[in-house]
């Protein structure tokens, strides 16, 4: 990154470096936001057995809040691997959509610079480099403003972990034991985000009722199984609403289309987080992804950014 | 050994959503239909992590004790504030502060 920072950020920079010091810029609400979620996440590393060094190598290996919180609980539970990376997939799944919408804007660079730009995609960089990147500019020049979003958050989840495994020793044992609550509260926020409308709160009361009834299958495989027949719960009400309820011809939602998950950017829940951007319930014309790069609608997500990968 | 496995793992888990239609998908889209079950997935999953989390918190059985009562009061609060207020660190905050607030007053700390 440049040492010498313009006197002013230029709507347009010129360099690359300057694409990719407005990008690490862009993400500064996303910085203050995200590192106690660091801290505390580095905390929890700890506290869930692993030593310094897998802590660390977890974090900055997976670069998801989301994926690196479930795996230290699971972990801590004794959970099988493949329930934790199984999870882990489907935490993340949401980048799917992410990915897929950068898709075409990105084709022209090179494998290498794909892979980075994979690495480096969590939802508040999308929400807020998305605008640049389905822009005209030559594909290799407005993707630095992506880097720099990426790369500034990255280093800060990195700075955030190791405070927390050095700090997190002061805290007493007592305050410690209490420690698996903050993440459950993460969860509980971001689902909280995601629920709008009768067939998501069906999906989730389904899949918590069929979590407490799975409970005591071992290796933690009830919660994939919950997961899973909560979003075919999710699903049949789709169905359900679809022959019961068909949509009124000149709504957008009587697109012919099946409905896409909505990328709402946080617009009318809290999270700019993870989930719950991604709203089954809702449909969004072809064509019309825009909405999830909207300049507003991305500083919005920045306003309420802390889910854990609003990072 | 098996913590690096579990790790890599973990990184690859996270790592092909990112990258794969980075990949694959120039121009095309995902099916609607598994588009669909991805959208309702994550908040299947979420409530299947939280609710055990909540109602069963200690050793997986459900039961009322000066341990399990904040995660319950505090989980529902948490939950419902969230519907309410959009701010992730305000609501985040307060579902701890009712947490900690419970478990000092309850003597469990």
């Amino acid at each position: 990154m440049s040492d010498r920072t313009p006197t002013r950020a230029p709507e347009r920079p010129a360099t690359p470096r300057g694409e990719f010091v407005a990008g690490a810029r862009s993400m500064v609400p996303f910085l203050l936001s995200a590192f106690p979620l660091g801290v505390i996440g580095g905390t929890l590393g700890l506290a869930s057995g692993l030593s310094y060094l897998e802590t660390f190598g977890l974090a900055m290996v997976v670069n998801s809040g989301t994926a690196q919180f479930i795996g230290f609980k699971l972990i801590s539970e004794g959970a099988a691997w493949p329930v934790i990376v199984l999870t882990t997939l489907i935490l993340s799944l949401r980048m799917l959509i992410y990915s897929t919408l950068l898709a075409p804007h990105v084709r022209e660079l090179p494998q290498r610079w794909r892979l980075l730009l994979g690495f480096g995609l969590i939802d508040a960089v999308f929400f807020v480099a998305f605008d640049r990147i389905k822009g005209d500019e030559p594909a290799r020049r407005k993707s630095m403003y992506y880097f720099g979003a990426s790369a500034i958050m990255y280093v800060n989840w990195a700075i955030a972990t190791v405070v927390g495994m050095v700090a997190g020793h002061l805290l007493p044992q007592r305050l410690r034991d209490g420690l698996d609550f903050p993440m459950t509260a993460v969860f509980l926020v971001v689902l909280a985000g995601a629920l709008a409308g009768w067939k998501i709160w069906t999906t989730a009361v389904s899949a918590g009722a069929l979590a407490m009834l799975t409970i005591g299958l071992p290796y933690n495989l009830g919660l994939i199984l919950a997961a899973l027949g909560g979003a075919c719960v999710g699903m049949a009400c789709e169905r359900i609403e679809r022959r019961w309820f068909p949509p009124e011809p000149d709504e957008p939602a009587a697109d012919p289309d099946p409905p896409e998950p909505e990328v709402t950017a946080g617009a009318d829940g809290p999270p700019p987080g993870a989930v719950p951007h991604v709203r089954p319930g809702e449909h969004v014309r072809p064509g019309e992804p825009v909405r999830a790069g909207d300049r507003a609608a991305g500083d919005r997500a920045a306003d309420a950014a802390a889910d854990v990968d609003g990072r | 050994m098996s913590m690096l496995l579990l790790i890599l793992g973990m990184g690859l888990a996270t790592f092909a959503p990112r990258y794969v239609p980075l990949l694959v998908f120039r121009d095309r889209e995902l099916p609607a239909d598994v588009k669909t079950f991805l959208g309702y997935l994550p908040p299947a999953l979420l409530a299947a992590i939280a609710v055990p989390s909540v109602l069963a918190p200690v050793d997986n059985r459900v039961e009322i004790t000066v341990v399990t009562i904040p995660y319950l009061v505090a989980g529902v609060v948490t939950l419902v504030t969230g519907l309410f207020v959009e701010r992730f660190m305000i609501v985040w905050t307060v579902g701890l502060a009712v947490f900690f607030g419970l478990r000092w007053w309850l003597g469990a700390m």
